[in-house]
């Protein structure tokens, strides 16, 4: 069963098409990634879907259909979170504070602290910094703490866009690892990766993105193999 | 999320107690220093209104002091001219403050900080066009003169009583100020001027708070516009037209983001005048050079160099406890 499935998705900046006719399928429990070069529109396509921007054409989610005119923060109720590009993390808030922004959206009476203790057994770098500014942090520790704060919105899809942004490769393995350890518990993602090859691996189905269009589709060992991404993607 | 509350506890305590008894130790018949106070209560209810706008969610404002005349002015019109008493009068204006407010915030929704700047300047030169033109409902240039003092059944308040009045309400928006902003709507302010796109992405509706907290902050001006009313008993535009920078300089020279920096900005601020009746025409200039000075050496403003410092004296206390 399909979590998303997104129909013709136009979407501009002023007069500057960004989506020409965006067709994709979420299939629940899956990880999708979605690679493409600069500027092919893949940051706007998570706008989109997170309802940052305005859209015309159909997002389905769960079987609902979501017009461009429902705000961000029902979305965010519906369980559709983003983890922006470059963490964003609010830098003078403590780590445990920007923790608790994550469960903004939850209604009061609901229990945050046995969600925080699973995170923090996720995580045990931000338990040990919990009280420390989340801007002091490093930035792979600034990546799981955005991932942290996602997880607090309880997310059915998680959108990470480019988590691998400025990372030690080190980093970004236990980054992926975690994206992994996450999708095993339920949770489907869709991830926007510069680092293709990373991306395909943890993936399981896989778009390529051009000029605001989905040029290529498919399981994504297949992609992985395809010669024309290679040549484009994969370094050869 | 408040830390030393027992120490932060003691010095609001003896702050309010120090405001308290001013007017007995100046003496309550000194209309000049009973001033000077009720001017630090208006200056501080403008500075934690502007606090809350700049300091917490980042939205620059250079028209505060036109929400501050058209509190005073509607306070001035309903009571004088409509001869409404004076607690509809100030709900009348707080409402009208509050509508405006909303409207510059409609503004915010689309702009982004420079811009929102000069659309304020822009609504502060129109108000004060408008007042100075509309003569037949403000006075004109020559101003509104012949506001009522406060008088409550029969009882025509001494200008100490006032002052009661005027701390009394400061320090209830103050309360207001502190309860909004350690709730989580004062964070979802916050999470909206560090991280934007991550506030949105957590469900904050980030145009809804941008709006709600213009209407808060002109309410708050509107308040403090009431105050300087009741206590001068007269209004011109160009007082307010000035007033916009002085404000934000006192905002900025305290601290902005933090409780205590408005406060400690008015106080600073709005003693130099006073300080400085010798040079009255270098007054801008100096103002001037403080803004500079704070911002080289201070950026978080004095409350966040003494704060600093004090952190700094501390963990040298630790150091020198662990190293014989």
């Amino acid at each position: 069963m399909s979590i998303l499935k997104i129909e013709g998705l136009h979407a501009a900046y002023g007069s500057t098409k960004v989506l020409n006719g965006i067709d994709l399928d979420i299939a629940e429990g899956q990880i999708i990634t979605i690679v493409g070069s600069n500027g092919a529109g893949k940051t706007t396509l998570l706008s989109c879907i997170s309802g940052l921007i305005p859209y015309t054409g159909s997002i389905t989610f769960r079987g609902e259909s979501i017009s461009s005119n429902v705000g961000s923060d029902e979305r965010v109720k519906r369980g559709i979170i983003q983890v922006p590009e470059g963490r964003q993390v609010f830098a003078e808030f403590s780590v445990l504070n920007n923790l608790k922004m994550g469960a903004y959206t939850l209604p009061r009476n609901e229990k945050i602290a046995p969600m925080l203790e699973e995170i923090y057994k996720l995580f045990p770098r931000l338990n040990e910094r919990k009280n420390q500014k989340a801007g002091s942090l490093s930035g792979g520790e600034q990546q799981m703490l955005a991932l942290g704060r996602a997880l607090l919105s309880k997310p059915q899809l998680l959108m990470l866009d480019e988590p691998s942004m400025g990372l030690a490769p080190v980093v970004v393995i236990d980054i992926f690892k975690t994206i992994r350890k996450l999708n095993e518990r339920g949770i489907s993602i869709l991830l926007v990766e510069q680092n293709a090859k990373l991306a395909l691996k943890v993936a399981d189905y896989a778009y390529v993105m051009e000029n605001g269009r989905i040029s290529l589709s498919g399981v994504a060992s297949e992609i992985a193999e395809d010669e024309k991404v290679r040549a484009a993607y994969l370094g050869g | 999320m408040h830390k030393t509350k027992r120490e932060t506890k003691i010095v609001i305590f003896v702050m309010v107690f120090i405001a308290a008894v001013m007017p007995f130790i100046l003496g309550t018949k000194n209309n000049y220093f009973i001033n000077i106070l009720i001017s630090y209560c208006y200056y501080g209810i403008m500075a934690m209104s502007l606090n809350l706008l700049v300091g917490y969610t980042g939205q620059i404002s250079l028209g505060h002091g036109a929400f501050m005349a058209i509190g005073g002015y509607t306070y001035a019109i309903l009571t004088k001219t409509l001869g409404w008493h004076f607690l509809p009068a100030i709900f009348g204006s707080l409402v009208l403050t509050f509508l405006l407010g909303l409207l510059i915030g409609l503004a915010s929704c689309k702009l982004h900080a420079i811009f929102l700047a000069m659309t304020t300047l822009g609504f502060s030169k129109v108000v004060s066009l408008i007042i100075i033109n509309e003569g037949w409902l403000t006075g004109g240039a020559n101003g509104f003169v012949g506001i009522k003092k406060l008088t409550v059944f029969g009882h025509r308040f001494m200008n100490y009583q006032l002052y009661f009045v005027a701390l009394a309400l400061t320090l209830m928006v103050a309360l207001i100020c502190y309860r909004l902003i350690y709730s989580k709507t004062g964070r979802a302010f916050q999470a909206i001027r560090t991280a934007p796109i991550a506030a949105a992405s957590m469900g904050i509706n980030v145009n809804g708070y941008k709006f709600l907290v213009c209407g808060i902050s002109a309410a708050m001006a509107g308040l403090a516009g009431c105050i300087y009313a009741l206590n001068i008993n007269y209004l011109s535009a160009d007082i307010f037209d000035k007033s916009s920078i002085l404000l934000l300089t006192m905002t900025v020279v305290g601290g902005m983001g933090s409780l205590f920096g408005p406060i400690i900005g008015t106080l600073v601020i709005g003693t130099l005048p006073e300080l400085l009746r010798p040079f009255a025409e270098y007054l801008d200039g100096i103002y001037g050079v403080v803004i500079i000075l704070v911002v080289l050496f201070m950026p978080h403003g004095i409350y966040g160099g003494m704060k600093s410092l004090i952190d700094r004296k501390r963990k040298s206390d630790i150091l020198s406890e662990v190293t014989p």
